[in-house]
């Protein structure tokens, strides 16, 4: 009689770890994996941006240098506005390690094998004492040892899915503030970013292929294919922006699915699509800095 | 009136303009006089337009400021959490280790 009631009151344990704990464990570690990756995302936008604002005034002090030999006190002039404006972004990506950091932290916690371990040493230790039962020639307390390892993980992951949603419903507000921020903070970026690419290309177009060709000679034999690869490249990078602009709506959509992530009206599909979305924004980025880096 | 924004918007297009393929290589045509004083206009616009980017920037970084102290405590509880789940397995795991020895002295005796 004794052995069922616990293999009973082992079960209904079991039933109540399961309807309490885990259940937003997998969504929860879903948006912690989206806000790593959103702000790796950003973090690689704003190295972008500080590589477009040194490579933009480049090309226009190159410019300015056409027009008339420029002098060292144009250069220190220039420095300093880059300086300027490389400390801003610093700043900002600065800050955005701090929210990087956080979602590391929340994905530490989703992502922790402690409940894996707990079973295991759980199961270690029935076994042990189921050892030492039959030495001592007692009945066995442990009927089925599995159970209890599986309860002693499933009180784990109920423990780190109440902290993660503790903590997601307590700084709910924080981060939402933050995100609005970040917002802005991206609209503000697409106009500053979209300005510099338009002055590099042009500067580029100008010194790579319309100079080469308005010139007296006609371009060497030798050289016509580099002239009519950079004017391809010249194309390409053009539909691979064009790319870039639509697939950064992925980074302004991350507030609404961290919205509705808190306050449980998300679904892995969409949380997966966002990931993914993100991902290929990421991806575009890396391949913008390879095209960027062809054309010089 | 303007908005920072549409401002902003006008001047980088004016600056686009003013260094776009076919200003440039007009200008590269004239003489030294026209020249200086057409690239006094484009530095100012320039300029004027550096200060503008500036400060909308620095005001997002102004607004950012003010929440990192709460994400820092934010990552402290978490860290907090993190060990406090690692001392509950660290503690599980040396009741584990007792009762393996215990299973192996009562083999012994």
């Amino acid at each position: 009689m004794l052995p069922k009631f616990r293999q009973t009151f082992i079960l209904v344990a079991v039933v109540a770890a399961l309807s309490t704990g885990c259940r937003y464990q997998k969504e929860y570690s879903k948006i912690t994996e989206a806000g790593n990756q959103y702000t790796t995302a950003v973090d690689q936008l704003l190295s972008k941006a500080s590589d477009l604002q040194v490579d933009a005034s480049s090309e226009q002090l190159l410019l300015d240098d056409k027009l008339s030999n420029q002098t060292q006190e144009a250069y220190d002039n220039l420095n300093k506005q880059d300086q300027e404006m490389l400390q801003i972004i610093s700043d900002m990506r600065e800050h955005n390690r701090l929210l990087q950091r956080y979602f590391h932290k929340l994905r530490q916690l989703a992502r922790s094998d402690a409940p894996e371990e707990t079973q295991k040493e759980i199961d270690g230790i029935a076994s042990n004492i189921q050892t030492i039962s039959s030495r001592l020639q007692t009945s066995s307390f442990f009927a089925n040892r599995g159970i209890l390892g599986r309860v002693g993980k499933l009180v784990i992951n109920a423990k780190i899915d109440g902290a993660l949603r503790k903590e997601l419903e307590k700084r709910d507000n924080t981060i939402l503030q933050e995100l609005t921020i970040q917002e802005s903070m991206l609209g503000s970026l697409r106009g500053f970013m979209e300005h510099r690419i338009k002055l590099i290309q042009d500067a580029r177009e100008t010194r790579l292929l319309i100079r080469p060709l308005i010139d007296k000679e006609p371009i060497e034999a030798g050289l016509a294919q580099t002239w009519i690869d950079e004017r391809r490249q010249m194309f390409l990078f053009d539909q691979h922006i064009v790319e870039i602009k639509n697939a950064s709506s992925a980074l302004k959509e991350f507030k609404d699915i961290y919205k509705a992530s808190v306050e449980g009206n998300i679904n892995s599909a969409r949380l997966n699509n966002a990931l993914e979305d993100i991902n290929t924004f990421l991806a575009l980025l890396v391949d913008t800095k390879q095209t960027i880096n062809s054309t010089n | 009136m303007l908005t920072t924004n549409q401002l902003l918007s006008e001047l980088r297009t004016s600056v686009e303009e003013l260094y776009s393929p076919k200003v440039q290589l007009e200008m590269e045509q004239q003489p030294e006089s026209v020249k200086q004083q057409f690239l006094k206009q484009r530095a100012q616009t320039s300029n004027y337009l550096h200060n503008l980017e500036t400060q909308e920037l620095k005001k997002l970084v102004e607004k950012m400021k003010p929440l990192e102290s709460e994400l820092k405590k934010a990552i402290q509880d978490l860290n907090r959490e993190l060990q406090s789940i690692n001392n509950t397995v660290k503690f599980i795991s040396s009741i584990n280790a007792v009762t393996r020895v215990l299973a192996r002295l009562v083999m012994i005796f």
